[in-house]
């Protein structure tokens, strides 16, 4: 009984030891951005559904993943607004169609991903980004693992060249990644 | 001496008229937020919508009418917005919008802090109490006007308005985020 108990508890540490991969739901993973609008109201829009996968290894605490981001499908609800952005000074979306985020550093909280450290590139210009998780949790979905969260992090515009209605539509531009993935 | 402070009781009772503001519809949207199983967040948003706004800084009174066609929600997922709009949620073809009337409102200072209300969606009308998280006033360059809005939110239990469906995913509370931007009329 003993020999049992241990070796289940080594076979399920070995299993859950192991990186398991996970692909993006396109119907769950998308990029909201917010805007302060004269300092007054706040504009947001959407980007995707966003491609990827990620990895995680919740034994080992760590974690990979990669985000292609088509700027085209940007969507405030506004088509005029939307048909602006893509312009050359703004998303430049002809020039530029995808975006990325990539992180090979993850920081847990137990077994939850609690920060991703990585790099974002966005009209060919790359910066540190940490997106920080709001919420995370994984359940399981018949023999395949559903895990998701919201992810929240900040950038400057003005930092990959997109500078109209700057001040007065705000610089810092908040970034919230609403993802879920599921295991292969 | 009088003249003057009779000049400015006038004045005081000029500013105490409410003041008629136009919906910018282009800086007003209604957002929704709903946990999905847990785990990630959807937004809804509603794209096409009408109103008006009123507000009486001096008297500290207000009022706002936006009414929103709840066909044009919009998560992102087309597949989902079809299963919103019909009978099991919204069901659009009987009740086309929602409509919330905010007719309580309060001020700090000069700014609108909360506005208290009524929502009426899918036939059933609830109170709800907008809370500020932005508020300003400034001068548009395009409208050269006074321009004034915010940022609002509320939580919402959607099985007060009948929207109780599906509970094992998406838990009963949502938040509303309330984009609103008007121009001095």
């Amino acid at each position: 009984m003993k020999r049992a108990a241990w070796l289940l508890a080594f076979a399920c540490g070995t299993v859950a030891a192991e990186p398991r991969v996970f692909r993006l739901d396109p119907a769950h993973t998308f990029v909201h951005f917010e805007v302060l609008h004269f300092g007054t109201s706040t504009l947001r829009g959407r980007i995707g559904p966003v491609d990827g996968a990620v990895t995680l290894d919740t034994a080992a605490k760590r974690g990979e993943l990669g985000l292609r981001i088509r700027t085209a499908t940007v969507d405030t609800g506004l088509r005029v607004l939307d048909s602006r952005l893509r312009e050359p000074d703004l998303l430049a979306v002809e020039a530029y169609p995808e975006a990325y985020f990539v992180s090979r550093s993850f920081r847990f909280d137990g077994d939850a991903v609690a920060e991703v450290r990585g790099e974002f590139t966005l009209r060919n210009v790359s910066v540190p980004l940490s997106l920080k998780a709001l919420r995370f949790a994984c359940r399981d979905e018949g023999a395949r693992r559903r895990c998701g969260g919201d992810f929240e992090g900040f950038v400057d515009r003005g930092d990959f060249g997109m500078s109209f209605g700057l001040p007065l539509i705000a610089n810092r531009t908040r970034l919230l990644v609403t993802v879920e993935a599921l295991s292969d | 001496m009088r003249r003057a402070l009779a000049l400015l009781l006038v004045a005081a009772a000029a500013q105490a008229e409410p003041v008629g503001y136009a919906l910018d519809l282009t800086h007003t949207f209604v957002t929704v937020e709903v946990v999905h199983g847990g785990l990630s967040t959807t937004r809804l948003r509603f794209d096409r919508k009408q109103g008006t706004l009123e507000v009486d800084r001096a008297a500290g009174t207000g009022r706002v009418e936006v009414t929103l066609e709840m066909a044009s929600v919009k998560s992102g997922v087309e597949a989902f917005d079809r299963q919103l709009q019909g009978p099991d949620f919204f069901d659009v073809a009987a009740h086309p919008t929602a409509r919330f009337v905010g007719d309580r409102f309060s001020f700090a200072g000069n700014r609108v802090a909360e506005v208290a209300g009524t929502l009426t969606l899918k036939g059933r009308s609830e109170a709800v109490v907008l809370k500020a998280t932005n508020f300003d006033c400034y001068t548009s360059p395009l409208f050269k006007r006074e321009v004034c809005g915010g940022d609002f939110t509320a939580t919402v239990a959607r099985s007060r308005f009948g929207l109780g469906g599906l509970p094992a995913l998406a838990p009963d509370e949502v938040r509303l985020l309330v984009q609103v931007e008007g121009v001095r009329l």
